[in-house]
């Protein structure tokens, strides 16, 4: 039972999504299936498609980790996209200004985007163990103040010399190294993969792992079972952001090699759309990650195909969010399941 | 020099205050309505439409007070018929919002980013009125939606602390499960609040276009459905503390803007954009007194009948 929601619900509402965009642009004139054929073509068309897609879902799908594993503590988290950019401007300047040998200094880069992306959680974590505030508002409060301050930082001190605000280029040694020659496709991909499972080992296989699950189901019964809800807010929260930090940091280290102002507006709402697609499950989540990532590549394909707008894309992944608010019509009318928790 | 960035000031308010009221009517009735931005956004989108196709500025104001009461409409059906988490289908209709408005700009403009311009809302006062000592460039810009903004909060707060009707909508937003246990149809009362809500986001998207600007930008709505639910719990969810919290941001966006002119900025300008939500952060850690939201604020309500 739990099972089939869990893979229903997303399905319905990707399918829903993409069948009601389909429907919008048949009804602007153009062809039916055109959708379908340029989803194809941008994402699996070529080798290159291919590995530009896997580009574009390397910085979303571990954003969208980060996400899910505060959403399996029942948090929301929706203040990644300050954490993506704070973490990126630290993994930047880190990259920039240390030496250290190669490989090291990519590590330590993305260890900085980690801990910064992290700490900009303990604000919103501490207003909710101690006031009982709502984390969703709080962690939107901290988005803006970090991106104001992250926008501050590129704009005035750590500028360098151009037209297009944006940071130092990074040092070599801290290049995440590409995977296949002529492409853009680099070690982030591994890692986030990597990153992936091992969340998924984490919150599926460890104490802290189903102390997370436990306050996430019932808060008030993982209390009274001994589990120390308070610190396990904190702890889960922290890797929210830290995860969210390592996006970022991976996005710097990876593609734009120096940190850019507003690189990449938007990401870390898109990144929940992913997390939600993927309910919350690490391995979910990789899933939905490259879906999504797919959806960029097609829509961008179809630009250059009808001039269909860029924001096509926002439309599909906004309708998928919607479509998935309905997750108990479904339960309730598909799957027969009459009570839900 | 003072009444120039007043009068600047209310015009960044306004809005803002509109968005605040919208969210406080929302969560009073115990929904929580992060979908504001998304529908200021579009009811800014709709009226833009509505004034350019009829030609008539009035039409659009009231496209786009229609089409933010229907996407409440939509968030009702989501987070109280089906008891979803509200923020999903908030987020839902904001990022739809985004995507849709920019989608159809471009469709139907051919250039993306602005609209052509569009009749805006006639001033209450003649020009002349402007060369007024002290009040005159307040008053200048002043329009019906000002004023209705102006006088908004008092209403709501005498609606919620007076009469019978809306003793009874906070009692949906803190205990629906006793209001319902007397007879208060707590359904009933969350999709009316919740699409109220949507007509006074969409009212104040419609004021970006049609008293503000004179046309419709891309992403125009700019954070402002968010920072109006900023304002609402640096206010304490009260309707007059909404609407003082919702002036000063504005009047902190005017004084910023004033420095950017006359002073070169001493003082960073993300500073001062920053201040508001500093601030709220503050006042919910308990610095700034308490703030306290209604009891049963974002949690659905599966009616035990």
């Amino acid at each position: 039972m739990r099972f089939s929601s869990k893979v229903v619900t997303p399905a319905i509402a990707v399918g829903g999504s993409i069948i009601v965009t389909t429907l919008i642009l048949w009804a602007m004139g153009e062809p039916p299936g055109a959708f379908g054929r340029a989803f194809a073509a941008g994402s699996f068309g070529s080798f290159s498609n291919f590995s530009e897609m896997l580009v574009k879902a390397t910085p979303l799908l571990v954003a969208a980790l980060g996400v899910s594993v505060a959403f399996k503590a029942g948090l929301f988290n929706i203040g990644v996209e300050g954490q993506i950019y704070a973490g990126g401007l630290a993994a930047a300047y880190v990259a920039a200004a240390w030496h250290l040998p190669a490989g090291l200094h990519a590590l330590v880069a993305m260890g900085a985007g980690a801990l910064i992306g992290g700490m900009l959680t303990l604000v919103p974590a501490w207003l909710k163990v101690s006031r009982g505030v709502n984390e969703v508002i709080t962690t939107l409060m901290v988005y803006y103040v970090a991106s104001l301050a992250v926008h501050y930082m590129v704009v005035n001190p750590l500028r360098a010399p151009g037209v297009v605000p944006a940071t130092r280029p990074i040092a070599d040694t801290a290049v995440l190294p590409v995977l296949v020659r002529g492409t853009r496709l680099h070690m982030g991909v591994v890692i986030a993969v990597v990153l992936g499972v091992l969340l998924w080992f984490l919150i599926y296989r460890t104490v802290f792992g189903f102390h997370v699950r436990s306050i996430g189901e019932n808060r008030i019964a993982a209390a009274y079972a001994g589990i120390p809800v308070s610190q396990v807010v904190y702890l889960s929260m922290f890797l929210s952001g830290a995860v969210a930090g390592m996006a970022g940091a991976i996005q710097v280290l990876g593609v734009d090699h120096r940190f850019f102002d507003q690189f990449s507006p938007g990401l870390g709402f898109d990144s929940i759309a992913v997390a939600l697609v993927g309910m919350a499950h690490p391995l979910g989540t990789i899933f939905a990650g490259f879906l999504f990532g797919a959806l960029r590549t097609g829509v961008l394909e179809m630009t250059v195909r009808f001039g269909t707008p860029k924001a096509l894309a926002l439309v599909v992944e906004g309708l998928t969010v919607l479509f998935l608010a309905f997750e108990r019509l479904y339960r309730v009318k598909l799957l027969r399941e009459g009570r839900v928790r | 020099m003072i009444s120039w960035v007043l009068a600047s000031a209310i015009q960044a308010s306004v809005p803002l205050i509109l968005a605040a009221e919208a969210g406080l009517v929302s969560e009073r009735s115990g929904v929580v309505n992060l979908a504001l931005e998304g529908m200021m956004l579009s009811g800014a989108f709709a009226s833009m439409i509505g004034a350019s196709v009829c030609g008539n500025v009035w039409l659009g104001l009231l496209c786009g007070v229609a089409v933010g009461a229907v996407l409440g409409l939509v968030h009702a059906y989501a987070s109280v018929t089906w008891a979803a988490d509200q923020i999903i289908s908030a987020t839902g209709i904001n990022v739809v919002a985004a995507g849709g408005t920019s989608f159809l700009l471009k469709v139907i403009f051919r250039h993306a980013g602005t609209s052509p311009a569009v009749p805006t809302i006639p001033k209450l006062f003649p020009v002349g009125i402007a060369q007024l000592p002290g009040v005159g460039p307040i008053l200048m810009n002043m329009t019906v939606i000002d004023v209705f903004a102006l006088a908004l909060p008092f209403a709501l707060l005498y609606f919620y602390q007076q009469t019978p009707m809306g003793l009874r909508v906070r009692s949906v937003g803190e205990r629906p499960d006793a209001a319902e246990s007397v007879g208060i149809p707590v359904h009933r009362v969350r999709y009316v609040s919740v699409v109220a809500s949507g007509a006074l986001a969409g009212l104040a998207g419609a004021y970006l276009v049609l008293d503000v600007l004179g046309f419709f930008q891309q992403d125009m709505s700019a954070g402002r459905g968010y920072l109006g639910l900023v304002a609402m719990i640096f206010g304490k969810w009260n309707p007059v503390g909404a609407f003082l919290a919702a002036l000063f941001f504005g009047l902190a966006d005017a004084v910023q803007i004033a420095l950017q002119l006359n002073l070169a900025a001493a003082i960073p300008k993300e500073a001062f954009l920053a201040l508001p939500y500093v601030l709220a952060l503050l006042a919910l850690a308990g610095f700034v007194g308490r703030a306290e939201a209604p009891e049963a604020d974002g949690k659905p309500y599966v009616s035990q009948k």
